[in-house]
């Protein structure tokens, strides 16, 4: 255990090391910063509902902050893919990893402290960024934000499934390709493809990110007019299966990082 | 020390955010409603962050006032019945004024009918101008982080200096 503490420990200062940390922060605070600009347009109260006024205000920023996830995924996918190519696929190639298990340390462990410190440390600077701007551009309505946990959960959730993702995926190609060059190029390829074809091609793909957490958070802000354009299978598909792909990607990377993978 | 330059760092890119999203101004909101004769009709806002150009439209010949209320005022009103507006504007027609809100938060917006007929009354507003609260925000957390930065920069410094000293001190 103690091995393992030591070994995340390295992994972690490996991974927040100058420059590399000062550089993700500053762009995870000024686009979480910048993002909530365009969803933050005042949202409008009727008359009839002013006395629960504090929970459409919380409602209001859930909403924004859900968008605002959204908007945060190709900075998330550039930070894992980042972490992966430094904390994995050029320790692999460089040899460190040889040098790692010559010591008594579990390959499983090795492999569990490398996803680990790859996906909480992009959590991390993603989840300090995004509250930090919830907490700002909202600092009159702390009260009511921290009276209805469920806006800073809902919020967090999203972070999570969508980082766990870009992390699996991320991780898989590291140890797949063994090479920095390729892990970087074919991880942000990967992950960045489904938007380009939403963009260019106009070719939506429902069941992996971003389009899948946007029908998520459409199903999360108005489920009735979700019900009306979609069906269960959508939301299943949504919801269930970036999280298989992703747990697929990581228990084959894992197994052939443990079982198959000869160190040179 | 690096601590202090993370602090730094991020009210430098808080700063850089918050000005390049205000450099625009928000388009206007738009609200049309019948007015009772002698009543009023109303609109709550939230987030109401900037400066705020207001314009309400209607016939020539329409009278009539304009409140608007923060959240302890809007609380007021709801609970204990006693209406106490942070501005109060008479309306001949139309108006068009600024508002400058005293902190970021809920606004309601009241528009009362002095007449003794409906009219519909158009109500817009527009955003403009700088968050200068969360620019302040981003100026006190550059200068904590410089100071945090400066002391473990001269600790570190003061530390090398003792180091050398002592070095010195061995060689002699």
């Amino acid at each position: 255990m103690t091995a393992f503490k030591s070994l995340l420990g390295w992994e972690f200062r490996n991974l927040i090391r100058f420059p590399l940390l000062e550089l993700l922060v500053a762009i995870a605070v000024y686009l979480s910063m910048l993002s909530t600009a365009g969803g933050g347009s005042p949202g409008l109260t009727a008359q009839s509902s002013w006395g629960i006024y504090p929970q459409a205000i919380t409602r209001h920023i859930k909403w924004t902050f859900l968008s605002d996830v959204e908007y945060l995924y190709i900075p998330v996918i550039l930070a894992v893919t980042v972490f992966a190519s430094i904390g994995i696929a050029r320790e692999m190639e460089a040899g460190f990893v040889k040098v790692a298990l010559s010591h008594p340390i579990r390959r499983r462990n090795l492999f569990f402290v490398k996803f680990g410190s790859c996906f909480l440390t992009s959590l991390a600077i993603f989840a300090v960024a995004l509250f930090s701007a919830m907490f700002l551009k909202h600092w009159t309505a702390t009260l009511y934000i921290l009276s209805f946990p469920s806006t800073i959960l809902t919020v967090f959730g999203l972070l999570v499934y969508q980082t766990f993702y870009a992390a699996s995926v991320a991780t898989a190609t590291a140890v797949f390709s063994r090479n920095t060059a390729v892990s970087f190029i074919g991880s942000i390829s990967i992950l960045y493809l489904p938007v380009y074809m939403a963009q260019v091609a106009r070719l939506k793909i429902p069941f992996v990110p971003p389009e899948s957490m946007r029908l998520f958070t459409f199903y999360i802000r108005s489920a009735t007019v979700f019900w009306g354009q979609y069906d269960l299978l959508t939301l299943l598909g949504a919801t269930v299966v970036p999280v298989l792909i992703a747990a697929s990607l990581l228990l084959t990377s894992f197994f052939y990082f443990t079982r198959r993978y000869d160190v040179p | 020390m690096r601590i202090g330059f993370l602090i730094v760092l991020f009210g430098v890119a808080t700063a850089g955010a918050t000005m390049a999203s205000d450099s625009v101004s928000w388009p206007g909101y738009v609200q049309s409603s019948d007015v009772p004769a002698k009543g009023q009709t109303a609109f709550a806002y939230y987030p109401i962050r900037r400066t705020l150009r207001v314009i309400v439209e209607s016939s020539v010949d329409f009278r009539g006032s304009l409140y608007i209320l923060d959240e302890a005022g809007i609380k007021q009103w709801l609970e204990e019945d006693i209406f106490d507006p942070l501005v109060t504007v008479e309306i001949f027609g139309g108006l068009s004024m600024i508002f400058q809100p005293p902190k970021r938060g809920f606004y309601a917006f009241v528009v009362y009918n002095d007449l003794n007929e409906t009219r519909e009354v158009s109500f817009r507003f527009t955003q403009y101008g700088f968050e200068y609260d969360l620019l302040t925000a981003s100026g006190f957390s550059v200068i904590v982080g410089s100071a945090l930065f400066l002391f473990g920069m001269s600790m570190r410094a003061f530390a090398r200096k003792e180091s050398n000293l002592q070095t010195g001190d061995l060689n002699i």
